[in-house]
């Protein structure tokens, strides 16, 4: 279903929620489809099973996913998404980060917003978003 | 995935299985080393048997000594085979990993063994059944074999005896390889402990017996026998015969210490540190007693040979001193070894091993207290003539060997003649280097307890006051009269007449001649003196063989001899034509 | 779930272990790590029945260890020393186990065997290193064990092979909630696949923590104010270790990132990373720091 990332500095934990994240909200994995079980993804992926099962509980919990005992886990619609402040101003700090970042490269502010402009137009379109 | 239920599953049948896949070998060896010790020689010499009659007698009766090194090297081979797991690192993680406790693990291990082992007895045993057909060929010497004693050499009783008999050796040095298997933390040292434990009460005594006898002037010299029962091995070598009733009791004793050496096995296995297992010895206590033992043994070897190197006395015993000042280094030097060993290493001066040598230096004083100096008084010690109910005299000059002395005046001569010969041993008269008698004295005191001695004097020698001491037990009236044959003729299965020299060729008495032989060879012993019999000549030999057996199946014959002296029993003889035969019999000789 | 209780044990005076404690939960993979010597390999003999303890108790799931066969049937152990009998190929190994196990799966050995291409009749003591232990795995795994135990697993196998023998140990923890003990110094592949870490030093457990927790808990932190560098900005954080190198300061903080990050942009720094640790630099800095020696070596 997808690829972990070895060399990736983030948390497995992390990669999977954030995958099935993206398959969910680019509509790979369309509302209401069945995902794989815990067992299956854990083998495919060659991965803890606690924690997939953690990734799963906090997609649960942030509404991406639903479970129904004894079927199994399910897609859920997007407007059940939990938006989660905190995570939102996490954003907002990357952001700011990342921005800054061009003004120590020597960039001027118009340089530089022009940039960043050009860069949410591209991620915007969804094409080959890195993660 | 779909699990398969294993209803087959048995973790010590699984243990036993593949002990006897792995080690089928050692029973095939033993049953070919066997049937070639055993068998072959029957099958080659089948139709002219006589060749090898008392061969195969010898064997079934368990006399032959490659049969019992056979089952020795077999019983110590197949316990290595089966515990050599233990001494692995690897193989003993993954033994103690499977689902099964020590104890069911031992005794897989144990039983598979066992039966490996006795196996082959059972079909060599059948296989003797087999060639009971061999007969003796046409021109068989007839005075030496007779066919109807040959055919009850391989009796399906005799077979059944070899097969009880082999086995309980067996069963025994296999249980006790199996202690040393768990003593021990590896191969080599597992060999050698079991040959030491095999080996160590009857070696233990052999030593503790050279003790007495060097240090202890008049130590009995009997217990020989004694000795040979501590082992099921020795015991059978030296019983030239077959299993009698007497030896019930000391087989179940055989079969009793291999069950309760077996269980003193579990016991100890079930504590083994494994974490030790590699170093000589996995039990620091045992392997310190060890240590003494085989110390003490290789002291009192090295320092008996280099003493009898230095010096003797004229007694023949070795001077206390010179012995005890070899014995310190002698000591020291397998103690050194031994503890190497033990400890697998070359760094064993240290405080510890300093204050266990020491230990042991203080339990060979003791003992030496006893032994060498004699603490509680043995050599001088004889008892009191009130505390005597009967004294047997045992010496050269006895016809059925033990005279019983009863009489208070009787005992005052025994005791005067035991005084002498412990005041002139040592002396200058007391010469033991020529001709020799060799006397035991055994006291039956009224408290129950038996004082026994034994001496090796001087032959009789008018000048010594042993010798006169001597001279007035002979001559009592007691000792006279007790001297004969107190036979009767009823008693007697044969009189045989023979030149001891010449083989088989016996002239045998009328059975109503008994009571007039005998007669007239009392009245020669009555009339006897000690140079008579010291100095004459034998003529003749005569052997009176009575019905019955000795409770070791053994056959009660009674040996005297007729010298020229003995007129009245060679004036009968000649008178009845026997001593003629005699003659015609002995022409050629 | 198996509990390690005040175990110790010491070898002719030597402690191997000193009070040790340790909990594996049910359904977990625990990584045991720890220097050569640490005491691991002893830990593990006393786990499979082995050895006995001085002190202290071992049970799994309130079951005793110490001669328990109901419960060995459950345990399956691979060990550091793999031993084959002479003479014996996989054949001969499948009868023992299937005797011995009660829940020996002769389909799921068929199946392993296959995958790990491993030959039934060829004598265990001719394969190479990496091949035993592959065999070793398709046996104990064949006996479907409620409880893994595994010394030094990948040592010497292929990557493709390690990832299969991953996959089939993640399928029975996810499939029946296996416990999985596994010592390794292969610290990256340990962070991939552990759930728990287990730290040992000197026969004591120094660090016993969920994986995620230890490594929220541990930050490395590069930080500058330039020039205009704050009194001391790094009050009320729990500094481990601080070295400069000019205006730029590096730091070894346990916190968690929010207040790190929280405290430190208040002081509006330049420059400001915080790194996760991976497990080999928490190993590192949890036993150097026990070292003067070692970790004037690493900072």
């Amino acid at each position: 279903m997808f690829q972990l990332d070895a060399k990736s500095h983030k948390s497995i934990y992390e990669q999977v929620t954030d995958n099935v994240k993206e398959l969910i909200m680019t509509n790979v994995l369309p509302e209401d489809s069945k995902l794989p079980s815990v067992r299956e993804l854990s083998k495919d992926l060659t991965v803890n099973p606690n924690t997939v099962q953690k990734a799963f509980k906090e997609l649960e919990r942030e509404g991406y996913i639903y479970t129904i005992s004894g079927k199994g886990t399910f897609v859920g619609s997007k407007d059940g998404i939990k938006l989660n402040p905190a995570m939102v101003a996490e954003i907002q700090e990357d952001i700011m980060a990342s921005f800054r970042e061009l003004l120590y490269l020597g960039f001027s502010l118009n340089d530089a917003r022009e940039l960043a402009i050009r860069a949410i137009d591209k991620a915007s379109h969804g094409k080959e978003i890195g993660l | 995935m779909m699990k398969s239920a294993n209803l087959y599953s048995n973790p010590s049948k699984a243990w036993v299985r593949e002990n006897i896949r792995r080690f089928w070998i050692l029973p095939l060896m033993e049953f070919l080393a066997l049937f070639l010790i055993g068998i072959l020689p029957i099958l080659i010499n089948y139709s002219h048997y006589q060749y090898i009659l008392d061969y195969v007698n010898g064997s079934l009766m368990n006399n032959n000594y490659g049969i019992i090194a056979v089952f020795v090297i077999c019983s110590i081979a197949m316990s290595v085979a089966v515990f050599s797991y233990i001494h692995g690192t690897a193989s003993s993680t993954v033994a103690h990993s499977f689902p099964i406790t020590r104890k069911r693990l031992f005794a897989s291990s144990f039983w598979s063994g066992l039966v490996m082992l006795l196996i082959p007895v059972l079909i060599i045993t059948i296989m003797y059944m087999m060639v009971s057909g061999a007969h003796l060929s046409a021109d068989y010497d007839k005075s030496a074999f007779n066919p109807v004693e040959a055919a009850k050499v391989i009796t399906l009783v005799h077979c059944l005896k070899w097969m009880v008999e082999s086995s309980i050796i067996i069963a025994f040095v296999y249980a006790m390889s199996n202690l040393a298997a768990i003593i021990a933390g590896n191969r080599v040292i597992h060999v050698l402990l079991a040959m030491l434990i095999n080996g160590l009460p009857f070696a233990l005594l052999q030593l503790f017996r050279i003790y007495e006898q060097e240090f202890l002037f008049g130590y009995p010299h009997d217990g020989r026998f004694a000795i040979s029962m501590l082992s099921p091995v020795s015991h059978a070598i030296r019983r030239s015969c077959y299993m009698g009733p007497s030896d019930i009791v000391p087989e179940l004793v055989y079969v009793a210490v291999v069950i309760l050496t077996t269980l003193i096995s579990v016991w100890l296995y079930n504590k083994v540190q494994l974490e030790r297992e590699r170093s000589a010895c996995v039990f620091p206590k045992i392997s310190d007693i060890i240590c003494v033992i085989v110390t003490f043994m290789g002291m009192t070897l090295l320092a008996l040979s280099l003493s009898y190197q230095i010096t003797t006395l004229d007694n023949g015993l070795i001077p206390k001193w010179i012995f005890i000042l070899i014995s310190i280094p002698s000591a020291l030097v397998f103690y050194i070894i031994c503890r190497m060993i033990a400890d697998g290493t070359t760094r064993i001066f240290n405080m510890s091993s300093l204050k266990k040598f020491g230990i042991y230096l203080i339990l060979a004083a003791v003992f030496f207290s006893f032994t060498v100096f004699d603490a509680t008084g043995y050599q001088k010690r004889i008892p009191e003539l009130s505390q005597i109910s009967c004294v047997d005299i045992d010496s050269n000059y006895e016809t059925l060997g033990t005279i019983r002395l009863t009489s208070e005046a009787s005992i005052k001569n025994v005791i005067s003649y035991h005084k002498a010969i412990l005041s002139d041993h040592g002396g200058s008269s007391w010469n033991v280097n020529g001709n020799v008698d060799l006397v035991t004295l055994s006291y039956r005191l009224k408290n129950g307890n038996t004082l026994k001695r034994s001496y090796t004097v001087p032959s009789y020698k008018k000048d010594i006051a042993t010798s006169r001491a001597y001279k007035a037990i002979f001559y009592s009236r007691e000792y006279r009269e007790k001297n004969i044959i107190s036979y009767s003729p009823k008693m007697i299965s044969r009189i045989s007449l023979y030149n001891p020299e010449a083989s088989g060729k016996q002239v045998y008495i009328y059975p109503e001649d008994y009571e007039t032989f005998i007669a007239a060879f009392n009245k020669d012993i009555i009339n006897e003196t000690i140079i008579d019999r010291q100095t004459s000549h034998d003529i003749a030999s005569v052997e009176i063989m009575l019905k019955g057996k000795y409770s070791t199946g053994e056959e009660a014959i009674t040996p005297i001899t007729i010298t020229k002296s003995d007129k009245n029993v060679l004036r009968f003889l000649k008178a009845d034509g026997y001593w003629a035969q005699y003659k015609k019999l002995n022409k050629d000789q | 779930m198996i509990r390690i209780q005040s175990v110790s044990k010491s070898f002719d005076g030597y402690p191997a272990l000193d009070d040790l404690e340790m909990t594996i939960q049910t359904g977990s993979i625990y990584g045991l790590i720890g220097v050569n010597g640490a005491g691991k390999t002893t830990i593990i003999k006393h786990m499979s029945g082995m050895l006995r303890p001085d002190n202290g108790i071992i049970t799994y799931d309130g079951d005793g260890i110490w001669e328990n066969e109901v419960l060995k049937q459950k345990i399956g152990l691979i060990p550091d020393e793999l031993y084959f009998p002479n003479g014996y190929n996989m054949k001969d190994m499948c009868r023992i186990y299937r005797g011995f196990y009660e829940s020996w799966n002769e389909d799921r050995f068929e199946e392993m065997a296959r995958l790990f291409k491993l030959d039934m009749k060829k004598k265990l003591r001719a394969f190479s290193k990496g091949m035993k232990k592959q065999a070793m795995f398709c046996l104990v795994m064949s006996t479907m064990p409620m409880y893994l135990i595994l010394d030094e697993p990948i040592d010497g196998l292929d990557p493709i092979v390690r990832k299969l023998v991953w996959k089939f140990i993640v399928d029975d923890v996810a499939d029946h909630q296996m416990s999985v003990l596994i010592s390794s110094h292969n610290l990256k592949e340990m962070e991939g696949i552990c759930d728990y870490i287990g730290i040992i030093s000197h026969g004591r457990m120094l660090l016993e923590r969920e994986l995620d927790s230890m490594k929220s808990d541990l930050h490395k932190i590069q930080v500058s104010f330039g020039t205009k560098s704050p009194q001391d900005p790094y009050e009320g954080l729990n500094l481990l270790h601080k070295e400069s190198r000019g205006t730029v300061d590096l730091l070894i903080v346990r916190e968690r990132a929010e207040k790190i990050e929280e405290t430190l942009s208040e002081y509006d720094p330049i420059l400001f990373d915080i790194l996760p640790l991976s497990l080999e630099e928490i190993f590192i800095y949890e036993l150097g720091g026990e070292d003067d020696e070692i970790s004037k070596l690493i900072f």
